[in-house]
């Protein structure tokens, strides 16, 4: 099928939505597909709607809806629209950047009438993939297809004739077989108004596709007619447009009177049981209730009323005169378009930059994420995705998930990828690569449709879990890679050599060596690769990028107070409870501080890892209760949290005296920036990437390796020392701030994607 | 003796695991071309002069090409369904009466006017043009019904339970003992394998009803099929049909 360029006119209605209106224009500069223009039909608006459009100049054609009915304002975008094809989009969604291309290569069949893509709602805390393929019945039963449409018709209703629908937020027509059947049914003011096309268009032989791409992330916005993720809103709109909608197209088509009358019942039924419900659990009273319930009545017979009664309300259908010759579409795009970044669809929110290049579009890849995980990976990733969002770019993060959603959170689209285990069977008796290729494949897969829609450039993983491997093997996108402790180090430290850690250790170096650059978080990293994978600047190269955090407000910080001391002081240890830690280092310590200072308090949080460590094997004992049985004079200066949660382990740095985490070996050391961004003094070791954070003798104290002495006697120094506490502190906050916050490693990242994206710009123009 | 596996097994897969990706996207020729390819290089690679491979590695080899040829089945499979997926909504349309695929309705038409134009019986004359060649083979349900008459008349006997068989015991004094404590425990098992028996014949009932309701599902469906088909017939040869829809004895509403 060759390539058509059709003229698309975007219609966009809103009333009182500025900000979401806002972030949707925004968006709309960044589509791939340049020949569109941009239609507002703005409805009885209160807010600032108005002045938002009068910015876009001539680049935004304006028209105005005197009533609150989504029909009328959708018809009268309709008859602005100068293109061949007019899009539809809510004002609360954001179109991926391939939106409109996708849709053109659909509207490149001269068959299709009418098509649409897959809606996705961001909202942090309820994505669901609120969209996919529809089919609705002519007496307004709706399924979402999951496979072949005709192998279930008819499906189970009453409904008798079945056809595809779209979503409102997200539809596109050719224009002129909109304006031959007249246009959309004013009578539904709001809801079922893109079902009714869709029955009418089938029912008039034209042929409606929707597809699987050309997707619009949906961020519900409150309006006049309901209150965003409430059961406020005015739910007898819908039963009326229901009943009429059931009436119109179920007589049209010769449904039997009596089925109509059951799905009327049932449908007003549904929603009174509803209101029942909220009644029952206490969220409306039963005065409410019963209001409820007569308005569903009288909205029934309204929609009863008007179906038989009245005729419907469509445009006129002979062809007006516009539609005969359009005159020249105003572009939506011009020069500065390409330098717009996108802002947050669900909070708003803008970055607060002048981009100087166009933003780039990157898609982040971690096995765990935030909210649901907060660890290493998933907490680096996250403040990546943050800070390359106030820099203005695209990120797209996927993270493992029981299923298909998409969400926005801090800056990122986070796509959830689920996986099952049904590829590499012969690999199925070695446990971690079996998952490790398994998950990698479904993240590949995603990526496949995240090009499509919204036209990634750029794949950056860590080693750790190697997901984005298939990506690299299949060549597709250019992998930068990030290279933390992994698991060759990990069984080399622990000692562990069986063949699925063996493998997964040649799997991350496989990763490696075809990276298109290799961006390190310290030089001790750097000297690991070379070390542990034989991995040196030759195969891709290789830069120090060092992690940030997010520097707290001045106000929470709580340096050591020097001249109110506490009586007791508080010793904080993070991390989990394992041999790579330095664990029993400590606990060896402790022993041997116990003594010297009885007012100290120790606080261990993080989970046992016992288990996996082969400590309990050994011993048969957990790290805890080891530590009561062999220290037992120590254990009521001791506390032993478990696992925290995010909130409690912030908590824990602000009100400690004093960080300890003796780690063997850490890549980084990211717990030591999170204590000196509460300027909390740390003791750490001389090992891996931590004498790169902590400055010896100027934001704390470093110690040997498995040195439990210098460990005891470098607590004990501090701990006798108050004016080094306190000095220690702010030295170690001046520090985070200077070097280490989540900007200065997102602009690190950003320099490096650019030069990967000119070197594989130059390589194809070779 | 077992290999020992490297990272270059596991990129192999990786790599034959895209591919079969790949071929479920392409078309089907270009599936064949990479087939082609994959069997060329892989005959190149192992029996090229001078190479000794292993049975291992050419039985292999054969199970890739022959997974690469399944998945092509499978390509073919699916397109021949979405061909039958076409007929049959050709046949819906028809059933509905809906005016050719793309085709603008008649000037000044509502939509309504359309549905009642169907109503009619008005026939879109696209539909009409099937080939009479593309005819599918008639639906035979001869055996089934046999078929499950016997397995009904099987599962509706009354299950055959167990009964008491106890060798008398010829031992003197204690044989009347010996004789009653065998029986005591005959009948504890004849109690439990008789419970089994009877629940498994409930289990075989359902079945049986179930795979009846199936069967009578499968001809009426058979049925419907047929008489679509010979309408369709019919239409093609352009004579006059009377609609014959499921829910025409009920009158529209109005």
């Amino acid at each position: 099928m060759h390539t058509v360029e059709h003229t698309f006119s975007v219609v966009v209605n809103t009333t009182d939505r500025a900000a979401s209106l806002r972030t949707l224009l925004q968006a709309l500069e960044q589509q791939a597909y340049p020949h569109f223009e941009v239609i507002a039909v703005v409805g009885p608006t209160h807010d600032n709607t108005l002045e938002i459009l009068e910015k876009y100049g001539s680049r935004v054609s304006i028209r105005r809806c005197p009533v609150a009915n989504l029909s009328v304002s959708r018809n009268i975008g309709l008859q602005a629209a100068r293109g061949e094809i007019v899009a539809y989009i809510d004002d609360d969604a954001v179109p991926a950047r391939n939106w409109l291309l996708q849709l053109n290569r659909l509207f490149a069949d001269p068959s299709v009438t009418a098509t649409g893509g897959i809606v996705y709602l961001v909202h942090p805390h309820h994505a669901v993939v609120q969209h996919r393929l529809g089919i609705i019945s002519a007496l307004a039963e709706q399924y979402d297809v999951r496979s072949g449409l005709l192998d279930q018709l008819p499906p189970a209703g009453m409904g008798r004739f079945w056809t595809m629908r779209m979503m409102g937020t997200n539809m596109a027509y050719r224009r002129q077989a909109l304006l031959d059947i007249g246009g959309f049914d004013e009578f539904y003011e709001w809801v079922y108004d893109d079902s009714d096309l869709a029955v009418r268009l089938a029912a008039a032989g034209h042929f409606i596709q929707p597809g699987a791409e050309a997707c619009v992330y949906h961020a519900p916005a409150s309006s006049r007619n309901r209150v965003a993720y409430t059961y406020q809103g005015r739910w007898w709109i819908q039963t009326k447009a229901a009943v009429y909608f059931s009436i119109r197209n179920g007589r049209a088509v010769g449904v039997p009177r009596r089925d109509i009358l059951r799905r009327i019942g049932y449908f007003v039924h549904g929603h009174m049981l509803w209101q029942h419900h909220l009644y029952r659990e206490g969220t409306i009273s039963f005065g409410q209730m019963l209001k409820l319930q007569t308005q569903e009545i009288k909205a029934a017979a309204i929609g009863a009323a008007s179906a038989l009664f009245s005729p419907p309300k469509l445009l006129s259908p002979a062809p007006s005169q516009e539609s005969q010759t359009p005159p020249s579409m105003h572009s939506y795009q011009d020069e500065t378009s390409p330098l717009q970044p996108l802002a947050d669809p669900v909070s708003g929110r803008q970055p607060a930059v002048t981009l100087v290049e166009p933003p780039l579009r990157i898609a982040l890849l971690s096995h765990h994420y935030p909210p649901q995980h907060y660890e290493g990976v998933g907490r680096h990733t996250n403040l990546m995705a943050k800070g390359l969002f106030e820099l203005g770019h695209t990120v797209h993060v996927l993270t493992h998930g029981a299923r298909e959603n998409v969400s926005f959170y801090d800056g990122a689209y986070v796509h959830h990828v689920p996986y099952r285990l049904n590829r590499y069977p012969h690999l199925r008796h070695l446990h971690k690569v079996h998952h490790l290729l398994n998950y990698s494949h479904a993240v590949f897969e995603r990526l496949q449709r995240l090009v499509l829609n919204d036209d990634i450039q750029l794949v950056d993983t860590p080693v750790w879990q190697a997901d984005g491997f298939v990506c690299a093997v299949s060549g597709m996108l250019p992998v930068v890679v990030r290279p933390q402790t992994a698991q060759r180090q990990i069984g080399q430290i622990e000692r562990v050599r069986d063949d699925d850690t063996r493998l997964v250790g040649e799997i991350e170096e496989s990763l490696l060596r075809r990276a298109a650059y290799i961006a390190a978080n310290s030089n001790a990293t750097v000297s690991a690769l070379a070390e542990v994978y034989g991995i040196a600047g030759a195969y891709a190269p290789i830069q120090v990028i060092p992690h940030g955090i997010q520097p707290v407000d001045e106000q929470a910080v709580r340096p050591f107070p020097l001249h109110n001391p506490p009586t007791h002081l508080t010793v904080l240890y993070v991390g989990r409870l394992e041999k790579r830690k330095g664990i029993q280092e400590l606990f060896a310590a402790i022993g041997k501080l116990h003594a010297r200072l009885p007012h100290v308090r120790f606080i261990i949080a993080g989970a046992d890892n016992s288990a996996s460590d082969g400590f309990k094997r050994k011993t048969g004992l957990s790290y805890p209760a080891y530590f009561q049985k062999h220290y037992p004079q120590c254990a009521p200066a001791v506390t032993f949290l478990g696992e925290v949660s995010e909130e409690k382990l912030q908590s824990l740095y602000q009100s400690c005296d004093l960080f300890v985490a003796p780690s063997l070996y850490e890549s980084f050391g990211l717990i030591y920036l999170e204590a000196m961004n509460y300027a909390k003094p740390v003791v750490g070791c001389r090992a891996g990437g931590i004498p790169e954070v902590v400055d010896d003798g100027v934001t704390g104290r470093l110690v040997d390796p498995q040195s439990a002495d210098q460990l005891a006697e470098a607590l004990f120094d501090l701990l006798r020392a108050p004016h080094l506490l306190y000095e220690y502190g702010l030295a170690g906050r001046q520090r985070l701030l200077d070097r280490f916050t989540y900007l200065h490693m997102a602009r690190g990242f950003e320099q490096v994607y650019r030069q990967v994206l000119h070197r594989n710009a130059q390589a194809q123009q070779k | 003796m077992k290999q020992r596996l490297t990272v270059t097994d596991i990129l192999n897969s990786v790599e034959f695991e895209l591919m079969q990706h790949t071929l479920l996207q392409d078309d089907v020729a270009d599936g064949i071309q990479r087939l082609r390819a994959y069997q060329l290089q892989t005959r190149n690679e192992l029996l090229s002069h001078g190479k000794n491979p292993s049975l291992n590695a050419v039985i292999d080899a054969q199970f890739n090409t022959t997974e690469m040829l399944l998945t092509l089945l499978q390509v073919i499979d699916q397109r021949c369904a979405a061909l039958q997926q076409d007929l049959r909504r050709a046949a819906f349309a028809q059933q509905h009466g809906a005016t050719p695929t793309g085709a603008a309705p008649a000037e000044g038409a509502q939509p309504d006017d359309a549905q009642e134009g169907r109503a009619r019986g008005a026939v879109a004359p696209a539909l009409t043009s099937l080939p009479a060649a593309m005819t599918p083979a008639a639906i035979h349900f001869d055996d089934a019904p046999f078929a499950t008459a016997a397995l009904d008349a099987f599962i509706t006997d009354e299950p055959a339970l167990l009964e008491m068989d106890v060798r008398q015991s010829q031992t003197p004094v204690l044989g009347g003992l010996v004789n009653r404590v065998r029986r005591e425990l005959h009948e504890l098992v004849l109690f439990y394998a008789n419970k089994v028996v009877r629940q498994q014949a409930e289990v075989n009932r359902t079945y049986g009803n179930a795979l009846q309701e199936l069967v009578a599902a499968s001809q009426a469906q058979a049925w419907e099929i047929q008489e679509l088909r010979a309408q369709l017939l019919q239409l093609t040869a352009g004579q006059p049909t009377v609609a014959t829809r499921p829910h025409d004895d009920i009158s529209p509403a109005t």
